[in-house]
């Protein structure tokens, strides 16, 4: 409903038959769905802040043989490309990808506008098509779900500039990290 | 039969990233376990020199990709020269460094393999021959234990979280060139360009100096810097700062910037909210300074000054000048 408040013209929800364990899964249904219509660009979220996985994106154009751009700051549209930047270790790549093409965002490609009222009313009037879609095997299983092992209490060495000189030597001598 | 390990060892200019060594270590791990070889493929630009390091680390043998157009990672050139490899070699495991460039083929190579790979492990183990990786999800709040049942495994491992270990005595490799024939693609990779003089990447880097809200303002980052410059580290910051347009977003550490895992992370007025907390918690030893001694970063910092950032990290870098021993 908000991505139709925002902007979108139509939703489609693809509701699967179990929770999706495997990226691999969602992407083919998804280049599934996406077989038949026609676009310029596909715009995804660099990664799912559920299972931090950074993997649909790349793997629905790799399915649908198109250009895919991971994790862009920036992108441009003009002339049947698509010219991205992608942010990578140390500085940023730009790239050009002739359309129809996938590109994954990172957080600052665009800030996320707030719908208006009128926008929200507008968005219930358009339609959401419910497609069940039965998700392929898993080739990855999550076997269990443990808690992260929790940090030993630490300690305030002390206050202002006369702490200095002890954190260097726990830091040396504890820690031994220097 | 089992197969080999294959180790995707990722190249930036003409040498190896350390992550690269990280993973070709743990490949060899794995390699003895499962009493195989290790294979590594190298990909990039003026690295026929360097292949035969990776011996060092453990690689029984060494591809080698080494092509100008290859310096910079353009993924259908990429993924054509690891599908050819790995069908060629048919290992049953696949380790590449959860880096952006690992990250990006990893995915790609699973989805042609009709296999699954493991994001940023932080842990490998084997169990019937069978692949099991640990990996944070939800933002570092669980850790899932996942398997993989196909084969290849693929799984890209989180740098600085697996540790480079030259093996004694050392792999003398023999290193194969592969001829790279450029398929057709559209896309073009245009340019590179550095940010600033940064030398490494916040994901690579075993010390970072985090700086916060607490900073007040974008021209004190400079105290920060001159502490990262005496420990050989990088600058990192806080949400709070990047949103305020203090910090560049590729400097941001949390859950929507860089997960980090140093040696050391200092974080210098810096409150520690959840979405910063997740992207540093594994980081190895936490130092905070702030001058609130309420603030939630002392509840799972190490060590912790409660203080002024503008008097105690100035202070912090003479006293780490001496104890390096510079002037």
């Amino acid at each position: 409903m908000k991505a139709l408040a925002l902007g979108a013209d139509r939703a489609v929800h693809l509701k699967s038959d179990k929770i999706p364990e495997d990226p691999g899964s969602i992407a083919r249904a998804l280049a599934n769905e996406l077989k038949g219509l026609e676009f310029d660009v596909l715009l995804f979220g660099k990664k799912g802040v559920d299972d931090d996985n950074q993997q649909v994106g790349q793997m629905v154009a790799e399915l649908l043989r198109i250009p895919c751009v991971t994790q862009i700051v920036k992108l441009d549209v003009s002339d049947g490309k698509g010219v991205a930047q992608r942010e990578v270790e140390g500085g940023s790549i730009t790239v050009e990808a002739t359309l129809p093409a996938a590109f994954t965002a990172e957080k600052d490609l665009t800030v996320p506008r707030y719908a208006s009222l009128r926008e929200l009313v507008a968005a219930r009037k358009k339609p959401i098509v419910v497609k069940d879609v039965q998700l392929p095997m898993s080739a990855i299983e999550i076997v269990s779900i443990q808690n992260p092992p929790p940090r030993p209490p630490g300690k305030i060495v002390g206050k202002g500039v006369d702490a200095v000189p002890t954190l260097v030597r726990l830091l040396h001598e504890e820690a031994k990290v220097i | 039969m089992t197969g080999e390990v294959l180790v995707l060892a990722e190249s930036s200019g003409a040498a190896f990233r350390k992550a690269a060594l990280e993973a070709v270590t743990e490949g060899r791990r794995l390699a003895d376990l499962l009493n195989v070889s290790e294979y590594a493929l190298a990909i990039g630009d003026g690295l026929k020199d360097r292949a035969a390091e990776l011996g060092k680390y453990g690689a029984d043998r060494v591809f080698l990709a080494d092509d100008p157009s290859l310096a910079l990672f353009q993924p259908d050139y990429y993924r054509q020269i690891a599908l050819e490899t790995i069908k060629r070699v048919n290992p049953s495991i696949v380790l590449a460094a959860a880096t952006s460039t690992g990250k990006d083929l990893a995915p790609r190579l699973a989805i042609h393999l009709s296999t699954a790979a493991a994001s940023e492990c932080t842990r490998l183990e084997l169990e019937n021959g069978k692949l099991i990786a640990t990996r944070p999800a939800y933002a570092g709040k669980v850790l899932l234990i996942v398997r993989i049942n196909s084969s290849p495994s693929i799984a890209t491992l989180r740098p600085n979280v697996f540790t480079a270990k030259e093996v004694v005595p050392r792999k003398k490799p023999t290193v194969e060139q592969i001829e790279f024939v450029r398929p057709d693609s559209r896309m073009v990779v245009k340019e590179f360009v550095t940010q600033g003089a940064k030398k490494l990447d916040l994901t690579e880097a075993s010390v970072i100096v985090s700086g916060g809200r607490g900073m007040g303002g974008p021209q004190n980052y400079k105290i920060l810097e001159e502490l990262a410059e005496v420990m050989g580290g990088v600058v990192g910051a806080s949400r709070a700062s990047v949103d305020a347009g203090w910090r560049p977003h590729s400097d941001q550490v949390g859950q929507t910037g860089r997960t980090v895992s140093p040696t050391l992370y200092i974080a210098a007025g810096i409150s520690g909210a959840i979405q910063h907390r997740v992207g540093m918690i594994n980081s190895k030893v936490i130092v905070a300074i702030n001058k609130d001694p309420e603030a939630p970063i002392f509840g799972f910092a190490d060590y912790g000054i409660v203080g002024d950032v503008f008097e105690v990290i100035p202070a912090l870098t003479r006293e780490m000048k001496a104890f390096y021993g510079k002037t």
